[in-house]
């Protein structure tokens, strides 16, 4: 038994024109939400199709519910316990609403009817009206009202809030949460609104050109992230070398900004060894630790 | 109750949510004996994390600020109530050290920075001190 | 429910088939008093040789599918639908999804087959007075078993190329075997495309079993690839 609902190690993976995973090892948490950052073309989705059996990998193993994805013979047996909702958010064209809801539901034994007529009536989806009649907004709700009724373990979505605008937005995230906080269903999602993954995921993981450059629980991340910003009395010659913990130095005349992972107090003090200097401490955003992580190569 | 939290802050969620807790009891608006929300409507309605409010009323609780009561829920304890008043009483010395400075023309910036500053020199100070009291 | 979302899938392409079919029920209506002329066919024969195969390749390319990738609607579509990763992501095996696409194609070409022959038998007097009942339904089984082995191609090349390609395809390859068929020495009792004119009950009285054979057994040879591409395929 493991205590990641989603294991993978060294996964690697290329395509024709490019590679797409070099060696990513993803580690989430049961019952966490785990918020999945990258820039596009990163590789988010190859990862999701991985762990979907859509895809093999060339190298590396994957492992859904302790199951190797590789295992050709139990890949149904995950999908069983998987909700999914996929980056483009289609369906079958030539169904209604209510004939996909009574497509999908007996695949799945532990459907959850009562969830089905909630999210029915709470994203007002009108059972008749055929698929391609629907908004994208509305679209996206039908495929998460698909995803979660399954009384799934495991959600793994594709930029759920994509195209939704902010109330549809904000009903999808509180419905994820009463989700989270109601059972122990773990909840893997891509996302690029760095802001919502702020607020209701606990782990995160950013992936860089097939490698995960960060990862680990939000709170840790937060709390280790630092920005120290350094006013000099007259300009003076930054040290050559730093300690360990900074991730980038940028100067601007008098003006020293440093970006540090770790190790803040030391750093602190390093600055502190230069005379005539006043240092403040500033907290940073997921959105600046994002950006330092895939802007460098 | 109405908390208000900023994810784009930086500061720690849970943080947000325990200072904006203790401020309530500071002011006021909690009282003794008065109940919050649960974590699942708390997290629902601030569409946030459940963990991120687990971890605000653990620390709280921790803090002496609450008490979790199995199955019932998290009540403001008497204890926060007293914390509350050697507050009241900081607020009162910074009141007078804030009039006397900017008496002698400091702006509310420059007074700030100084303030951070000081705080910051007290942490670094502490902590040369205390090196046996760093958490792992 | 894989089942209704075939039916739904297919339903249009079968009206599109059966609509021909009319058209060609509706030619042989037009041609079953027309006499037959001295050292010739009867041109209601000479219909049928051409029309009815024609047909069942056009049934077995229009109707023809793998069941993995969506093919939303009448219009072939080309590049693969969004929908298509939805399919995959249920927990059904690959083969279950080919199979039961390709049991609903192929029940849907039966009918089709079974509404022809039975549509000419009443139409026309010629076939009547050519054949007996039972040699009607000999005629029908052996179309039937010959669309079998064309229909698995169909399947076979659902398997990889678009809903547009595939159409074309599969009737591409087929006219090209038929041309083949007929230029190259292979053995005429086991050529599918002979048994559907000359060498069918209706003409030769008796059913052409080699022909029967080899098309059973091409058609089990090409799911059985069918089922090895889908299975192998990434998406």
């Amino acid at each position: 038994m493991t205590d990641f609902i989603i294991e993978t190690d060294q996964l690697c993976k290329s395509f024709k024109s490019k590679q797409a995973l070099r060696g990513l090892d993803l580690r989430v948490p049961v019952g966490s939400i785990f918020g999945f950052l990258g820039r596009n073309g990163a590789g988010k989705t190859t990862t999701i199709k991985t762990l979907m059996g859509l895809l093999r990998s060339d190298s590396g193993s994957a492992h859904v519910f302790g199951i190797p994805v590789a295992d050709a013979g139990r890949t149904a047996e995950i999908r069983r316990r998987i909700g999914f909702v996929t980056e483009d958010k289609e369906l079958y064209p030539y169904m209604t609403v209510e004939q996909i809801i009574r497509f999908t539901r007996p695949f799945f034994p532990k459907w959850r009817e009562d969830l089905e007529r909630r999210y029915l009536e709470m994203f007002e989806l009108p059972p008749n009206s055929k698929i391609p009649d629907l908004s994208k907004g509305m679209r996206s709700k039908l495929m998460l009202l698909l995803a979660i009724s399954r009384g799934a373990d495991l959600l793994i979505l594709d930029e759920p809030t994509d195209g939704l605008d902010p109330a549809a937005t904000e009903d999808v995230l509180r419905e994820l949460v009463a989700i989270a906080a109601s059972s122990e269903t773990t909840m893997f999602f891509s996302s690029h609104q760095l802001a919502e993954v702020e607020l209701i995921a606990d782990h995160i993981g950013i992936i860089n050109q097939g490698k995960m450059v960060v990862t680990g629980s939000l709170d840790d991340i937060k709390s280790r992230y630092q920005r120290l910003q350094v006013v000099f009395a007259d300009s003076v010659k930054l040290p050559a070398r730093w300690v360990e913990g900074v991730e980038s130095v940028r100067q601007e005349g008098r003006v020293v900004s440093i970006l540090a992972s770790h190790n803040i107090d030391a750093i602190d003090e390093q600055v502190r060894l230069i005379p005539g200097t006043t240092v403040e401490r500033f907290p940073v955003t997921l959105k600046e630790i994002f950006l330092e992580h895939v802007r460098s190569n | 109750m109405i908390f208000r939290l900023n994810p784009s802050s930086g500061i720690p969620l849970y943080l947000q949510l325990m200072e904006q807790v203790k401020h309530a009891v500071e002011t006021g608006a909690l009282r003794e004996g008065d109940q919050l929300p649960t974590i699942r409507k708390l997290a629902e309605d601030l569409v946030m994390n459940p963990n991120t409010v687990v971890r605000a009323y653990r620390e709280l609780e921790h803090e002496g600020v609450l008490e979790l009561k199995h199955g019932s829920g998290a009540f403001i304890k008497e204890s926060a109530t007293g914390r509350a008043s050697l507050i009241r009483k900081a607020q009162v010395v910074t009141q007078s050290a804030i009039e006397r400075l900017m008496s002698l023309g400091l702006t509310e910036d420059e007074l700030r920075r100084v303030f951070e500053n000081e705080l910051a020199q007290a942490r670094a100070e502490r902590r040369l001190e205390g090196a046996a009291e760093r958490k792992p | 429910m894989l089942w209704h979302k075939g039916w739904l899938e297919t339903r249009f392409r079968l009206l599109f088939v059966l609509g021909f079919t009319t058209l060609i029920l509706g030619l042989q209506y037009s041609v079953r008093t027309a006499a037959t002329p001295p050292h010739g066919k009867n041109p209601a024969l000479g219909l049928i040789l051409f029309s009815n195969p024609t047909l069942v390749l056009m049934v077995c390319a229009i109707l023809g599918g793998a069941g993995i990738a969506t093919q939303p609607s009448l219009q072939a579509t080309k590049g693969l639908h969004g929908s298509t990763l939805f399919t995959l992501s249920m927990p059904v095996s690959r083969l279950r999804l080919l199979a039961v696409r390709a049991s609903i194609g192929w029940l849907e070409a039966v009918g089709v087959i079974a509404a022809l022959c039975s549509g000419m038998w009443l139409v026309s007097p010629a076939f009547r007075a050519i054949g007996t009942p039972v040699e009607m339904l000999e005629y029908a089984g052996t179309l039937i078993a010959c669309a079998s082995a064309l229909y698995c191609l169909s399947v076979l090349l659902a398997t990889f190329l678009d809903d547009q390609w595939r159409a074309w395809g599969t009737m591409i390859v087929c006219a090209a075997l038929w041309w083949l068929s007929t230029h190259t020495p292979f053995p005429a009792s086991a050529d599918i495309f002979r048994a559907m004119r000359d060498g069918s009950p209706l003409i030769a009285h008796t059913l052409p079993w080699p022909a029967i054979i080899f098309s059973l057994g091409s058609a089990a040879i090409l799911f059985f690839a069918a089922l090895k591409i889908a299975q192998a395929r990434e998406y």
